[in-house]
């Protein structure tokens, strides 16, 4: 839980202020959401999406580590696509979504049969927001699966969800500095990096390659 | 990692994502050629642009639209219009819909193929608030309000006997298992008397806390509705359950409080609306038209300008115009709040709502209705009133945030006594916190200050533009005053003339008597008497200065306008007959009257001096001159010595010569600055400093001024550029404007301070549990009647002294 907090605080932090400043812009431009209240129907829909996701993500995560010996392959291929996210972050290798460009699409038009929204639809749209495929969801989902109960998964999720908040609120604000992006980029890349070291040790630790009282240690940072 | 990057712009480019701003390898394009970093980022920037599209496509308006202005009652705050424009803005044919809590109006356009005037009037009803079609007369809304409150208070009586007799009953140790029936008979009839209290009385309250808590901005509405209504639901479990305490009574009574708070909020709302209308209500509904064949007595909005209005005595004028017929003496003190009345003749101008006291006008309207200058008075007031100053912006901030800090303190209270205490013992506690943190004595009481003294402003002839200005002007330090038409007097007046009606009597070498030979009469009484016969300013500035001469005017025998000259007459005095020249030097020397050169000198000095010089002559020489210029006013120097007692500094900036300057230096003194441009006037003006000036020409230089000062002279209101217009011809109203500011600035940095103790205190002790709801309710509803009352006081604020005058 630590984990997807620290990823949902920091992480957002570079990374929010980029795709979903707009999504925010967007949402602002609708009369709807002048109102306060629509905005947390919206922030709530969003979180309700990945607490959903971390519901399935974190069974799934249940299901695999049954089998003894596909924990440290698992471990050392999450720690392998959170060092992926991390380049990706900074703009080295490609974006994780690119893979799905198909559900890109659909999402969009998702949301453009919402246009004339009201409270409720404001929730929809949240619920739709949280679909949007984005880097730092997808991190955010391997710990979900790595805490391998469904309920867990479905709490680490809404956690990092709330975790989000602070940046998202702050989006309009932190736009406004004139900090350079890559500053704040490489802050959510490092943290995927740490994410990917832990994932690593976890992996090694299950081989039998890393002492446990140092994978303990590594887990309590 | 900007090493990393760095290197691999060798091998491939770099580019930025439009929408994120990354800086990526991998970049996507869209049909455009923009670079995005991912196919997320395109598909938002798809999303924008489609959004930025249709906003465009929005502003087209229906082909049968149609407008109405719908007269909206019931709403207790911006949360409740904000409610009904949300909900009329969702209706089928409602192109737009814009609803001012202010002015209790929403302005609908709609499609008339849709929905019509009735559908929409019912909208509206079906949430609960008032509406009226423009046609249809207004329901009298604090009249029902208040028979609501009648019923409501027998209901909350009831509830409050029974509920102490039962107290009573326990607290004596009458309590017997035989008359527990009897107990509990009575409580349900307490439940059944608090019904209508909650359903007359607490339904306006659920809808407003209820509007403001969808809206998102919970305000003191949501705090009474979740504190009643929740005391009212517990106490209904309780009855059921056959145990625990009852809060009926509490729940009622403070329902009750706070909608008499509403009723006194409406009450002030009333007066401060009064203002307004006594100006409006004094334009008479009818008036008599003027026409070949009879005279017809039309509505006002028939009339137009151009028209004819006969005005009787003891008529209101419907108009603003000019008299064509009559003259006689006016009652000006509507707009000016001088009492005496004025004298007008053919030619003056005269406004509408003012009274014509003994005279019978026929006057040509200039302007009618809203455009007239009580209307036009009316207007800005009304505005004044509702625009909020940054001082009520800032209380309406503090309120804002004060509300959920009451419901955070209120939460945490019940959390803390919950643990102690149980369920019960906290909702109490969280009750009292509730009730004690209402910010409703901010609220009400600055606005209500600031509208009590722009009301005040306004009886005595002074409009302020905005309640801001009050604020401005309560911390003015320096006072800047223009000098034509400002410090000194309009219309011109006689300063001097030649020969002088001099008291040491016929000695003067220059006394006409001897040359005119005309014994009988004076210099001035044979110019006057010539001149009466003109309407040139400077004619009837002599003829003014000879009336305060008390000199008899005689009726010419023959007179003759010389257009661009002066006039020529002759009098009925004696067997002499020389006609009687009154004018210009040219005339003058166009007539072949010799000038001495005693008189030609004195003539030179004056004019150097800046003053008009008229000439009189007759028999073949000049036999006088007099000087004509702007003179002090009479309240100058009073007025001075009073704004300097109150800590002031003075200074004059004109645009007249140096020499002028002095003179007034010296008449007045304080600094004047002579000889400026209006540039040069514009930054002379100095942090907290006013300016006071004639509202026209002096336009920049009032705009640039941290308050602007307008002498108006009673016309062209609202064109002025200033913040305060002064209607009333009185320099001693700014002194009297200064107090007036100062003071109504103290009584809300007063009730600011006594909510701020208060509410620290109350929310202090209701938090420890010290304090019952009840006692709660009742301390948040005295400390509102408290800042009201302070708030009221400024009603009471003397008006300029009008006895003083002269």
């Amino acid at each position: 839980m630590t984990a997807s907090l620290l990823l949902g605080l920091l992480g957002s932090l570079g990374h929010c202020v980029g795709m979903c400043s707009a999504v925010i812009i967007l949402f602002d431009r609708q009369p709807i959401f002048r109102n306060k209240f629509a905005w947390t129907l919206a922030h709530t829909g969003r979180i309700t999406t990945y607490s959903i996701f971390g519901f399935v993500f974190g069974a799934f995560g249940q299901t695999l580590w049954a089998f003894d010996n596909l924990q440290a392959a698992l471990s050392i291929l999450f720690a392998i696509i959170a060092f992926y996210m991390a380049a990706a972050f900074i703009g080295l290798t490609p974006s994780p979504e690119s893979l799905f460009p198909g559900l890109v699409q659909r999402w969009g038009s998702a949301i453009r049969g919402f246009k004339s929204a009201s409270l409720s639809t404001s929730y929809l749209l949240g619920l739709l927001w949280g679909l949007l495929p984005c880097g730092l969801v997808l991190t955010a989902l391997l710990t979900a699966v790595t805490s391998t109960n469904a309920f867990q998964g479905a709490l680490n999720m809404t956690v990092f969800g709330i975790a989000t908040l602070p940046s998202l609120f702050a989006v309009k604000w932190l736009a406004s500095k004139s900090i350079p992006r890559i500053w704040s980029r490489s802050l959510a890349s490092l943290v995927m990096m740490f994410f990917g070291f832990q994932f690593a040790m976890r992996g090694f630790a299950s081989l039998g390659l890393v002492d446990h009282l140092m994978l303990g240690s590594v887990m309590l940072w | 990692m900007n090493l990393a990057s760095a290197s691999s712009v060798k091998t491939k480019t770099l580019t930025t994502c439009s929408l994120c701003g990354l800086t990526t390898l991998h970049p996507l394009t869209n049909d455009n050629g923009d670079v995005f970093c991912c196919p997320s980022c395109r598909e938002v920037a798809a999303l924008l642009v489609e959004s930025l599209a249709v906003e465009q496509n929005q502003a087209q308006v229906p082909e049968r639209s149609e407008n109405l202005i719908l007269t909206l009652g019931g709403m207790w705050c911006s949360s409740c219009a904000w409610l009904v424009s949300e909900n009329l803005k969702r209706t089928k044919g409602v192109v737009s819909a814009d609803v001012s809590f202010i002015q209790q109006q929403a302005n609908i356009t709609f499609d008339a193929t849709i929905t019509n005037h009735q559908s929409l009037k019912r909208r509206v009803r079906s949430l609960g608030y008032q509406a009226t079609l423009p046609d249809e007369k207004p329901r009298d809304e604090e009249e029902s309000f208040f028979t609501r409150l009648l019923i409501g208070g027998v209901m909350v009586l009831h509830d409050m006997i029974v509920g102490g007799g039962i107290y009573v009953r326990e607290l004596m140790g009458w309590a017997t298992p035989e008359t527990a029936w009897l107990v509990h008979f009575f409580q349900i009839m307490m439940l059944v008397s608090s019904l209508p209290v909650l359903i007359l009385l607490g339904l306006p309250i659920l809808r407003a806390g209820f509007a403001s808590l969808l809206r998102g901005q919970p305000n003191i509405h949501t705090l009474i509705m979740i504190g009643t209504f929740s005391a009212f639901g517990l106490s209904v479990r309780n009855l059921i359950i056959g145990h625990g305490g009852l809060y009926f009574d509490t729940a009622t009574m403070l329902i009750f409080l706070v909608s008499i708070g509403r009723w006194l909020e409406m009450q002030a709302h009333a007066s401060s609306k009064k203002a307004v209308s006594r100006l409006l209500e004094k334009i008479p509904d009818q008036a008599t038209v003027v026409s070949d064949e009879q005279d017809k007595v039309v509505n006002v909005s028939e009339l137009k300008p151009g028209m004819r209005v006969r005005v009787r005595p003891g008529e209101r004028f419907a108009v603003d115009g000019l008299i064509a017929i009559g003259e006689g003496d006016v009652d000006e003190s509507l707009l000016t709040g001088e009492p005496k009345p004025v004298t007008r003749h053919e030619g003056d101008k005269v406004q509408a709502g003012t009274i014509n006291l003994d005279g019978s006008f026929e006057v040509i309207a200039t302007a009618v209705g809203a455009s007239t200058t009580a209307g036009q008075i009316g207007r800005l007031l009304h505005e004044a009133l509702w625009a909020r100053s940054p001082l009520e912006r800032m209380v309406d901030k503090l309120s804002a945030w004060m509300t959920p800090l009451a419901l955070a303190l209120a939460a945490i209270a019940f959390l803390i006594w919950y643990s102690i205490g149980g369920l019960e013992t906290g909702m109490l506690v969280a009750l009292s916190v509730l009730l004690i943190a209402c910010p409703c004595a901010l609220g009400l009481a600055t606005p209500l200050t600031l509208w009590l003294s722009l009301e005040r402003a306004a009886e005595s002839g002074v409009i302020l533009r905005s309640t801001s200005a009050l604020e401005r002007l309560a911390k003015v330090e320096r006072i800047f005053f223009d000098k034509t038409g400002t410090l000194s007097q309009l219309p011109m007046k006689v300063l001097a003339l030649i020969p002088s009606p001099s008291p040491e009597g016929e000695g003067s070498p220059l006394s006409f008597r001897e040359r005119a030979g005309v014994r009988d009469f004076d210099f001035l009484q044979i110019v006057a008497s010539i001149e009466n016969e003109s309407e040139h300013p400077l004619a009837k500035a002599i003829v003014e200065y000879a009336k305060t001469q008390n000199i008899e005017l005689v009726k010419p025998t023959s007179f003759k306008i010389l257009p661009a000259l002066g006039i020529v007459g002759q009098l009925p005095v004696t067997n002499y007959q020389s006609p009687i020249h009154i004018g210009s030097a040219r005339l003058m020397s166009a007539e072949e009257l010799s000038m001495s050169m005693e008189i030609s000198q004195q003539a030179e000095a004056w004019k150097e001096a800046g003053r008009i010089v008229v000439y009189a002559g007759w028999d073949g020489q000049v036999t006088g001159i007099l000087a004509l210029g702007e003179t002090i006013r009479a309240e100058a120097k009073e007025t001075v010595l009073q704004l300097q007692s109150r800590g002031l500094e003075l200074g004059v900036l004109t645009g007249d010569e140096a020499s002028a300057g002095e003179r007034w230096q010296k008449a007045l003194g304080i600094p004047v600055s002579a000889a400026l441009s209006p540039d040069e006037k514009m930054k002379r003006l100095s942090e907290n400093s006013a300016m006071v000036g004639d509202g026209i020409n002096d336009g920049p230089a009032l705009a640039t001024a941290t308050i602007g000062l307008a002498m108006n002279h009673g016309t062209d209101v609202a064109r002025s550029a200033a913040d305060v217009v002064l209607v009333r011809d009185d320099l001693r109203i700014i002194p009297w404007l200064i107090d007036l500011s100062r003071e109504s600035m103290k009584r809300v940095k007063q009730n600011l301070g006594w909510a701020v103790i208060y509410n620290l205190l109350g929310v202090g002790l209701a938090m420890a549990g010290l304090l019952q709801p009840v006692f709660s309710a009742f301390a948040m509803v005295a400390s509102s009647i408290f800042v009201t009352t302070n708030a009221m006081k400024m009603n009471k604020f003397p008006l300029l002294d009008k006895d003083s005058e002269q």
